[in-house]
């Protein structure tokens, strides 16, 4: 597995330095956009004139001799999900209801990406509205997994996570509500983190569940996950429930050599294993890449513990109430009335209207949600769903603090099984709605949680995600763990070997 | 057991203005009732010392911060700010006329 | 039985929900301006149309205004609030949903008294959005239209909407609790107050029952009132309506009924809220808010003078009477001037008189409001010291008052431009007075033979002569001693 493929520090290295021009850096992403995508079909638009506009502007202060004033990861190309506005450019949310919308204005994330000076090389898919774990669901197309293209790229943000796996890009953003970006890079073996609800703004996003959704960024490597990090978190004040820090933490400091033990100061690190993800349920090979992983942080000294969570194996249930209660309120704005897909020939009138234009515009994973959130909300029902589930959100909560005084980490497999074939899941909803009973947990209590690669089934050559959980506000120690661990694994900066052609020089 | 019926599931439809055929109709019951009855798992859960007699306990979701008054910058400052033109904003609509959106007729 | 009779068997019962706009600069949600451009979507950003990825943030000033009206209205206020979704599809809702309050609104009870001694009380007040309008085209209103255009500038403007127990017992304390609250919301300083522009609204819930009974009868909701006048005219059009079912053995049913000024009727809504079930749920995307003690006591400390605390303040420190304190009370504008106004003179009463009589008089004329006149506080005074020492009468401040209004300016120089001075010169009117009995010694003879009323004619006949500057008192004196020698 070579890692020849240059990291987005590395770029930013070469970029700021002048053996690169961003450009350059730029032509050969586009050419690797070119020559592979036709196969994995991440995206769903180019931002070709933008990208090269930014680019610009970074050759132009280098040639001005102010290298110097570039900021952190000027000039690295990244790839956006296709539900983040970003003006002037189509946002369908992988939906044919959004068709034709073009953003006109930036999401906060997109304004410090433009603030960075980091070329957006386009929009890529999703299942639609970000409802799914597959890219099955959405309107347009799937997209493949660069690790065997038969299976899927895991969801809902598969575009994003397939474009940094097969090494189009270093660096992508997707959205995580429920696992939807630690659950794809799982099974596309690159980095997901998923920050502390409230530590990257979610203004700009188009909302699915408001509670639990947040930005999460992609990589190949947890030095490129703690950059881009960097560049998009910070308490936004056009969204009420950011409350990061005023002052962010060096979240790059926190994935470098030694800084782990500097967290540490002198203390044994302690893992907890979440009770629970052995056996029935779980892959064989997961299993194994899980055990392995165990016996890799015992070897970084680590004191290991088994943690059983209350309300571990509840919180799926708590979670399809709240998400889709929440779910069918945000997407009730799609009516036909201001913006998208609006159907009005041979309508009796506006309510007619509504109906049709909803019929039309979303499809069927999109509508079961937006019934069963409706059904949760309604007279009668809500003590029973609503109410319930915000009751069973506070008894995790609690059982995660309870775990903290015991543990710094706690780990799991992000997925109970490798990527799945495509189609295979589509019969049953449930099924489909278990390949995130991992992830779910950290969404629901709301704390950063990172899944990177450990390992390959055996059967298949699929990678194999660990999931690391941490307190709120921690991402310093989560980042520092993951980097330790990836350091002692070796799993980075993996991308197919029959994606690694057109090789770039640093 | 938790079995929705179709005329639930036609006034959920209508609660939330989607178009259903008698198909979907059916499709949605049986999805619905299944998914339902995966979230009686909800009702296992021993809610612990969890205090619930206080509403306001109860509702806030454990994630979102309050803002009090002795926050910096508790909330938004009244000011008027509007950087977008309308037109802008408007850049996506289906029909204008004058400035306004086109909706037909409400009865 | 005719219909007073039959009447009079019924008590009506009402309550009434007011919606108050609050005059932030930006919405409740949003930065869009929170004022009536006359472009449609002039006003507005991101959020007011809804757009996908817009978020909603909370303005403060809304909230510190909220709190206010609560404190006037002698409300508890919340030391926890929150906000919720109201749920439902209409082409004036953007988001398909109502940010509002539901379980946990920003003011509780509260309470107002009526002039009669009601005690009306207030169950809670919340902040809401405002939706934005919609505008019927191809017809008159929403029957036979062709279609409709939606404007959101009122979109996402904050409304304090003020819901009372259903603790009155007539149209005219209807009235009188909107125009308490009208005062206090004007008072403060955070609305204008005004029914017929919208910046104020009133729904009625309507109920009847025999006298005696203690259930409620079932209540009607009516809407579109949008004046004073509509309320009463509503109310009694309602209560006659809920009558006539109740006595014909039929069932008043619980619905909203628009009340139509033209017709004189209230007519049932045709349902938007056909499923009323609004899902309400605690809106994830607001922080709640703790309102601290500390804070409330701080608004406290600053909340401008009541109503009521004016009124008493008039009587007592400035000796006016009751009915004047009420009148410079009602009208707020007026009560503001004569206070200025008592920084320079001390003439209260005559004050007083000067702005309910004459200058009210001249506002009614043009149409105007005190404050968009050129009055100013201190010619009003000044006028008010001249009327005490006598230099200027009532017929010469009746030609000094519309130039004072009109072009400004003190009336001691305007007595001089305009030629207006008293004429005191005993001398002078007498020779005037003089001349007039010599002219007239018909009246002269009728008033010495008995008609007292000639004497007027006399009086007037002297002003006409002077411009109307004469001394009234010494005109007075001189004419009755020019008759009666």
């Amino acid at each position: 597995m070579s890692t020849a493929l240059p990291t987005a520090l590395e770029l930013a290295a070469a970029i700021a330095t002048g053996s690169q021009t961003a450009s350059a850096v730029l032509d050969e992403h586009f050419a690797r956009i070119e020559a592979h995508d036709g196969v994995i079909q991440a995206f769903l638009s180019l931002n070709k004139d933008q990208a090269y506009a930014t680019a610009q502007g970074v050759d132009d202060l280098v040639k001005a001799g102010n290298a110097s004033t570039l900021p952190l990861l000027a000039g690295v190309p990244i790839a956006i999900k296709d539900n983040l506005n970003v003006t002037g450019t189509k946002t369908t949310c992988a939906s044919k209801m959004l068709e034709s919308y073009v953003s006109p204005y930036d999401a906060t994330v997109i304004s410090k990406i433009k603030a960075h000076q980091m070329p957006i090389v386009g929009k890529t898919n999703l299942d639609e509205f970000a409802m799914g774990s597959s890219c099955e669901k959405s309107a347009y197309h799937p997209t493949y997994n660069p690790w065997d293209t038969a299976c899927v790229p895991g969801g809902s943000s598969g575009g994003s996570a397939a474009c940094v796996s097969a090494g189009m890009v270093t660096l992508s953003l997707g959205s995580d509500t429920g696992g939807s970006v630690r659950q794809p890079a799982s099974l596309c073996g690159i980095v997901g983190l998923k920050p502390t609800y409230g530590l990257v703004s979610r203004y700009g996003l188009v909302a699915f569940a408001s509670s639990l959704d947040q930005v999460s960024p992609f990589a190949r490597t947890v030095e490129d996950t703690a950059a881009i990090l960097q560049v998009i978190a910070g308490k936004d004040a056009h969204d009420m429930t950011s409350s990061a820090p005023s002052v962010l933490p060096d979240y790059v400091a926190s994935a470098q050599v030694g800084s782990l033990a500097t967290q540490l100061a002198g203390k044994r690190l302690r893992v907890g294993i979440v009770d629970g993800f052995e056996g029935e349920g779980i892959q064989a090979g997961t299993q194994k890449a899980v055990t392995e992983a165990i016996a890799r942080f015992e070897g970084l000294g680590a004191d290991i513990k088994r943690i059983s969570l209350t309300g571990f194996k509840e919180a799926i249930a708590a979670y399809y109430i709240i998400a889709t209660a929440e779910a069918s309120s945000n997407l009730a704005r799609f009516d036909g009335v201001r913006y998208g897909l609006s159907e009005r020939d041979g309508v009796e009138n506006v309510y007619d209207m509504f109906a049709k234009t909803r019929a039309k515009g979303f499809g069927a994973e999109v509508k079961r949600r937006i019934l069963l959130g409706s059904f949760a909300l309604s007279a009668g029902y809500y003590d029973a769903y609503y109410g319930k589930a915000q009751l069973a959100r506070k008894v995790l909560a609690q059982s995660f603090n309870q775990a903290w005084q015991d543990v710094d980490v706690l780990i799991c497999p992000t997925s109970p099984s490798v990527a799945f074939k495509l189609g295979e899941k589509n019969d049953d909803p449930i099924s489909m709605y278990l390949s995130d009973v991992a992830t779910i947990p950290a969404n629901l209590v709301g704390i950063p949680a990172l899944s990177l690669p450990c390992g390959f089934d055996e059967a298949t050559g699929l990678p194999i995600g660990l999931q690391l959980m941490v307190p709120a506000w921690e991402e310093e120690k989560l980042l520092a763990i993951a980097y330790a661990f990836q350091e002692a694994v070796g799993l980075k900066n993996l991308v197919p070997p029959a994606f690694q052609a057109l090789k770039v020089t640093v | 057991m938790m079995n929705i019926d179709a005329e639930t599931v036609k006034k959920v439809a209508t609660l939330s203005s989607l178009a259903l055929s008698d198909d979907e109709v059916q499709q949605y019951q049986g999805e619905l009732s299944k998914v339902l009855n995966f979230v009686e798992l909800l009702n296992n859960l021993p809610l612990g010392d969890i205090d619930v007699s206080s509403p306001a306990d109860v509702v806030a979701s454990p994630v979102t911060p309050t803002i009090s008054a002795k926050d910096k910058t508790p909330f938004r400052q009244d000011v008027a700010e509007m950087p977008l033109s309308r037109e802008a904003l408007m850049s996506n609509a289906p029909e204008t006329e004058d400035g306004a959106y086109v909706v037909p007729n409400i009865l | 039985m005719n219909t007073v009779a039959i009447e009079s068997k019924y008590e009506v019962v009402l309550g009434l929900e007011v919606h108050v706009q609050l005059n932030t600069a930006s919405k409740l949600f949003s930065t869009a301006a929170n004022q009536f451009g006359s472009e449609p979507n002039q006003n507005t950003a991101v959020v007011c149309h809804a757009l996908p990825g817009a978020l909603p943030v909370l303005n403060a000033q809304a909230v510190e205004s909220a709190i206010r009206v609560g404190l006037g209205l002698g409300c508890e206020i919340a030391r926890y609030t929150k906000f919720d979704r109201k749920q439902y599809f209409y082409p004036d809702l953007p988001k398909a949903y109502q940010i509002s309050q539901f379980d946990f609104p920003i003011c509780g009870v509260g309470e107002i008294t009526l002039s009669n001694g009601r005690k009306v009380r207030i169950l809670r007040a919340h902040l809401e959005e405002d939706a934005g309008k919609l505008v019927h085209v191809g017809a008159a209103g929403l029957d036979g239209s062709t279609h409709s255009l939606v404007d959101f500038n009122r979109a996402g403007s904050p409304l304090v909407e003020i819901v009372s127990e259903p603790d009155m017992r007539s149209k005219e304390e209807a009235k009188e609790y909107m125009m308490m609250i009208r005062n206090i919301v004007r008072y403060l300083g955070v609305c204008d107050g005004n029914l017929e522009e919208g910046s104020m609204r009133c729904d009625a819930n309507v109920s009847v029952r025999p006298w005696g009974q203690a259930e409620y009868g079932t209540k009607a909701e009516i809407k579109n009132m949008n004046s004073f006048r509509s309320i009463e005219r509503a109310i009694e059009s309602e209560v006659k309506r809920q009558i006539a079912i109740v006595e014909s053995g039929g069932k008043v049913i619980q619905e909203s009924r628009l009340w139509n000024e033209a017709k004189g009727e209230t007519v049932s809504m045709r349902s938007k809220e056909e499923a009323h079930d609004y899902r309400y749920f605690p809106d994830p995307d607001i922080a709640p808010v703790h309102i601290e003690e500390s804070w409330i006591e701080a608004i406290r400390a600053t909340q401008p003078e009541l109503p009521h605390e004016r009124e008493a303040r008039l009587v007592k420190d400035f000796g006016l009477s009751e009915y004047d304190a009420s009148v410079l009370t009602e009208f707020k504008e007026l009560g503001d001037y004569f206070l200025s106004a008592t920084a320079f003179s001390r003439e209260y009463k005559i004050l007083s008189n000067y702005l309910q009589g004459d200058i009210t008089g001249i506002l009614k004329n043009e149409k105007k409001a005190i404050d968009e006149t050129a009055l100013t506080p201190e010619a009003l005074a000044e006028l008010a010291n001249l009327t005490a020492q006598k230099d200027v009468s009532s017929a010469i401040a009746k030609k000094l008052l519309p130039v004072m209004l009109e072009k400004g300016g003190l009336p001691s120089a305007l007595i001089e431009s305009l030629g207006l001075k008293q004429l005191d010169n005993v001398d002078e009117l007498k020779v005037i007075i003089a001349g007039i009995v010599a002219q007239n010694p018909d009246n002269v003879a009728a008033y010495k033979s008995g008609k007292d009323k000639l004497f007027g004619f006399f009086v007037g006949q002297t002003m006409k002569a002077t411009q109307g500057r004469a001394n009234p008192e010494t005109v007075n004196t001189l004419v009755k001693e020019a008759l009666d020698a």
